[in-house]
C-alpha cells in the first residue's frame, strides 16, 4: 500500500512539474497529491517510511537551497540535522535539569538555534569557493557529534550538564494518542506521519517562496557565475549566507522531528550524523533535479519507493545488505546520465531516449 | 572635448594595479564627463581590461584614487559600486547559462541602480522594456545558452541597461561580430548614448573608435601613452608606435 502510495505521488508530482501542462491540470495534481498525503494514515497499516520519506523530503528541500539553487555542494548539512535533533530532545526531555518543554515550543526553538549556529558557521565557510566549499563543510559534519559529546561544555560536571544527556539517553515523552470525534488516533501512526508532512510542505512552500523571490534569482545567478551576479549588485555574501542558513534551518526542522520520533536518544547516537542521512539529501535533489521545486519531492517519493519495493520483495537481511550498493550504482548512474535530474525530462527540453544516453556517455567517456 | 567643462562622473587617478612586479596598470588618469563616450584603446596586455576591473571593484587598486560622482571608490565591494550606477559587460559574455533571457535582464532590474525598490515581479516587467530595445524580445522565454554569440552581446548589454547605469564599461563588445552585425551594435551604442548613459568603449576595431567616440585614450604597457579626440590619436607618433612598432612610426614621421 506505501508502495502504491509512494508511487501516485510520483506520478502527481510528475505532471505537476510539467510546465508544458495547462495549469488546471497541474493545479489538479496538487490538490489530488495533497488529498493522497492527508489521506495515507488512513489506508495503511504503517506510516513509517511514508514518514521517513517526508522528512528526508524536508532535508533535502533545504540542501537544494544551497546545492541546488546557490550552486555551492554543502557535504555538511547533517551537522544541523543532527543538532537540530539533539537540540529539541535537550528542550523536550524530562530527565531532572532539563525544561520538558512540549515539542511545538521546543522544535521551533531549536530550529531558530541552529539557524544562528549555521549563520556563524556559514559566515566562515562560505568564504571558499568549488571544492574547498564542500571540504570545510565535511569538516562541519564530522566536528558536530564531536561537539555535542564534548565532555567540558555538556558533560555531567560541565557548564552546561548534560543538556545532550552527558552519554546518557534523552527521554522524551511520546505523543499521546489523540481524541478525535470519539476515535482514538495512534500518535505512530497519524501525528507523527502528519508533523512529516507538515516539514515537507514548509520544505516546499519555502521553495516555491524562494524561487518567486529576489534573493532566488540572485541565488540563481551566483550559482551561473558569481563574479558577474556581484557586478550586477548583488551582495553574494548576504545572499549565500541567507541560502545556508535557510539551508540549515530545513535541516533542523526535518532532524528535529525525526529525532522527536525516536523519543529517546543518546549522544552516541550516531545514525542522526551518518553518512547514509549526509547522502540521503543530495542522493534526492540529484534524482529528482537540482534547483526546481519538485526535484526533491520526485526524488524523494523514487529512493523510498525503491526501498519498499526491495523491502517487500524480500524479507531477508541479504538484499537490505546491498540496499548501500544499489543506491551507491543510482548515484553514480544519476550524475552519469541525468546530471539534471528527472526534471530534465518533464521540463519537456529533452525526451529520454538512446540518444541522450548515448550523449552523455560519450560526454562522460565512460 | 579635450577639458570637459562639467564637473567628471568619473575620475581615475594615478590608478596602478600591480601584480608582482609587473604594472598591469601604471599611474592612468583621465576623466569621463556625463553622457560623454570615450574610447579605451591599446595593445593586447595593455591593461584596459584591469583598467575595468579596477573601475567597477573586481579588482583593487595598488594606489591611485577611483571616484565616482564625488565618492571615492577604492576598496568599495562590487556589488555596491553596481548599485551606484555602474555596469559593465565582459570581454569574455558570462551569460546566466540556465536561466531565460528575461530572468538574466532581470537579475540586473533587481540588483542595479534602481533594483532597490523594485520587486521581482516587477523588475522581470523591466526586464521585458530592455529586451525591446536591444531586440532581443522574442527570445526572452529561452534559456540563455540558447542564444548566439550575436544574441549573448546583446543579452550582455541588456543586462547592463537594466540595471539603469550612468556609466557603462563595453569591453570589446564588437569582438565577434561581423560586418552588419557591427553597424547594428554601432547602433545599439548611439541608442545607449541618447539614454544619457555615460559609456567607455574598449575596442580594437578604430571604426567604431572612430566612429562612436568623442575622446579616445591609448594605453600602452599599463601607462596612458595619448588622449584626444578620435582624429588626433590616430596621427598620434606614440600610438603609431605602439600598434606598429618604432620602425614603422619612424618611416610614418618621414613620410610626412
Amino acid at each position: 500500500m506505501n508502495l502504491a502510495i509512494l508511487l501516485s505521488g510520483i506520478v502527481l508530482a510528475s505532471v505537476a512539474a510539467r510546465p508544458g501542462s495547462s495549469t488546471r491540470l497541474r493545479r489538479g495534481a496538487i490538490v489530488v497529491l495533497l488529498l493522497l498525503m492527508v489521506a495515507a494514515p488512513l489506508v495503511t497499516n504503517t506510516t513509517s517510511i511514508l514518514f521517513d520519506a517526508l522528512t528526508a523530503m524536508c532535508i533535502a528541500y533545504g540542501w537544494n537551497v544551497i546545492g541546488g539553487y546557490t550552486g555551492y555542494a554543502s557535504f555538511g548539512n547533517v551537522a544541523y540535522l543532527g543538532l537540530g535533533a539533539f537540540i529539541a530532545a535537550g528542550f523536550m526531555s524530562r530527565q531532572p535539569g532539563h525544561l520538558a518543554l512540549p515539542w511545538f515550543v521546543g522544535i521551533p526553538l531549536a530550529v531558530g538555534i541552529v539557524s544562528l549556529v549555521a549563520l556563524a558557521i556559514g559566515l566562515a565557510v562560505l568564504r571558499l569557493r568549488g571544492h574547498y566549499f564542500s571540504i570545510a563543510t565535511l569538516g562541519v559534519a564530522i566536528a558536530m557529534p564531536e561537539f555535542i559529546n564534548w565532555d567540558f561544555a555538556f558533560g555531567p560536571h560541565s557548564v552546561v550538564p548534560k543538556f545532550f544527556g552527558g552519554g546518557r539517553p534523552l527521554n522524551f515523552p511520546l505523543l499521546p494518542d489523540a481524541q478525535v470525534a470519539g476515535l482514538t488516533l495512534d500518535a505512530d501512526r497519524y501525528l507523527f506521519y502528519y508533523l512529516g508532512l507538515l516539514t515537507a510542505l514548509i520544505g516546499i512552500g519555502v521553495t516555491v517562496m524562494l524561487g518567486r523571490s529576489k534573493l532566488g534569482y540572485a541565488l540563481v545567478a551566483i550559482r551561473e557565475n558569481e563574479e558577474a551576479a556581484e557586478t550586477m549588485g548583488v551582495n553574494t555574501t548576504v545572499a549565500k549566507s541567507l541560502a545556508y542558513v535557510l539551508s540549515a534551518t530545513l535541516a533542523a526542522l526535518g532532524g528535529s522531528v525525526m529525532g522527536f520520533k525516536l523519543t529517546n536518544m543518546t549522544t552516541e547516537a550516531e545514525a542522526l550524523f551518518s553518512i547514509t542521512n549526509n547522502l540521503q539529501m543530495i542522493i534526492i535533489v540529484l534524482i529528482g533535479g537540482t534547483g526546481t521545486v519538485w526535484g526533491p519531492w520526485i526524488g524523494a517519493f523514487i529512493l523510498f519507493a525503491m526501498q519498499e519495493a526491495l523491502r517487500s520483495l524480500s524479507g531477508s537481511d541479504f538484499v537490505l545488505q546491498w540496499q548501500a550498493v544499489m543506491f551507491s550504482l543510482l548515484v553514480i548512474v544519476v550524475v552519469l546520465f541525468l546530471p539534471r535530474g528527472l526534471m530534465q525530462f518533464l521540463r519537456g527540453r529533452e525526451r529520454f531516449s538512446w540518444r541522450v544516453f548515448l550523449r552523455n556517455l560519450v560526454a562522460n567517456r565512460v | 572635448m579635450s577639458a570637459p567643462i562639467t564637473p567628471p562622473l568619473l575620475s581615475i587617478r594615478d590608478a596602478t594595479r600591480r601584480f608582482g612586479g609587473l604594472f598591469a596598470v601604471r599611474d592612468v588618469s583621465f576623466d569621463l564627463a556625463p553622457g560623454e563616450i570615450l574610447g579605451l584603446i591599446g595593445p593586447n596586455g595593455a591593461g584596459k581590461t584591469t583598467l575595468v576591473n579596477l573601475v567597477t571593484g573586481t579588482m583593487r587598486p595598488t594606489s591611485g584614487t577611483i571616484a565616482f560622482a564625488g565618492t571615492v571608490l577604492n576598496g568599495m565591494r562590487p556589488h555596491r559600486i553596481g548599485r551606484m550606477g555602474i555596469a559593465r559587460t565582459y570581454q569574455v559574455v558570462r551569460p546566466f547559462a540556465n536561466m531565460s533571457v528575461r530572468e538574466n535582464v532581470g537579475v540586473g532590474a533587481m540588483y542595479g541602480a534602481g533594483g532597490s525598490t523594485r520587486s521581482a515581479r516587477e523588475a522581470l516587467r523591466r526586464a521585458d522594456e530592455v529586451l525591446e530595445l536591444v531586440h532581443l524580445a522574442s527570445r526572452r522565454d529561452d534559456p540563455a545558452e540558447s542564444l548566439t554569440i550575436v544574441g549573448r552581446k546583446r543579452l550582455e548589454l541588456a543586462r547592463a541597461l537594466a540595471m539603469e547605469p550612468r556609466v557603462l564599461l563595453l569591453d570589446e563588445v564588437m569582438a565577434g561580430l561581423r560586418g552588419t552585425e557591427m553597424d547594428e551594435a554601432i547602433e545599439l551604442i548611439g541608442t545607449i548614448h541618447r539614454l544619457g548613459i555615460a559609456l567607455v568603449v574598449i575596442e580594437h576595431v578604430m571604426k567604431v573608435i572612430v566612429g562612436v567616440c568623442d575622446r579616445v585614450v591609448v594605453l600602452d604597457y599599463g601607462r596612458k601613452i595619448a588622449e584626444g579626440t578620435p582624429a588626433e590619436i590616430t596621427v598620434h607618433p606614440a600610438v603609431i608606435e605602439a600598434y606598429l612598432g618604432k620602425r614603422y612610426a619612424a618611416a610614418h614621421a618621414r613620410a610626412d
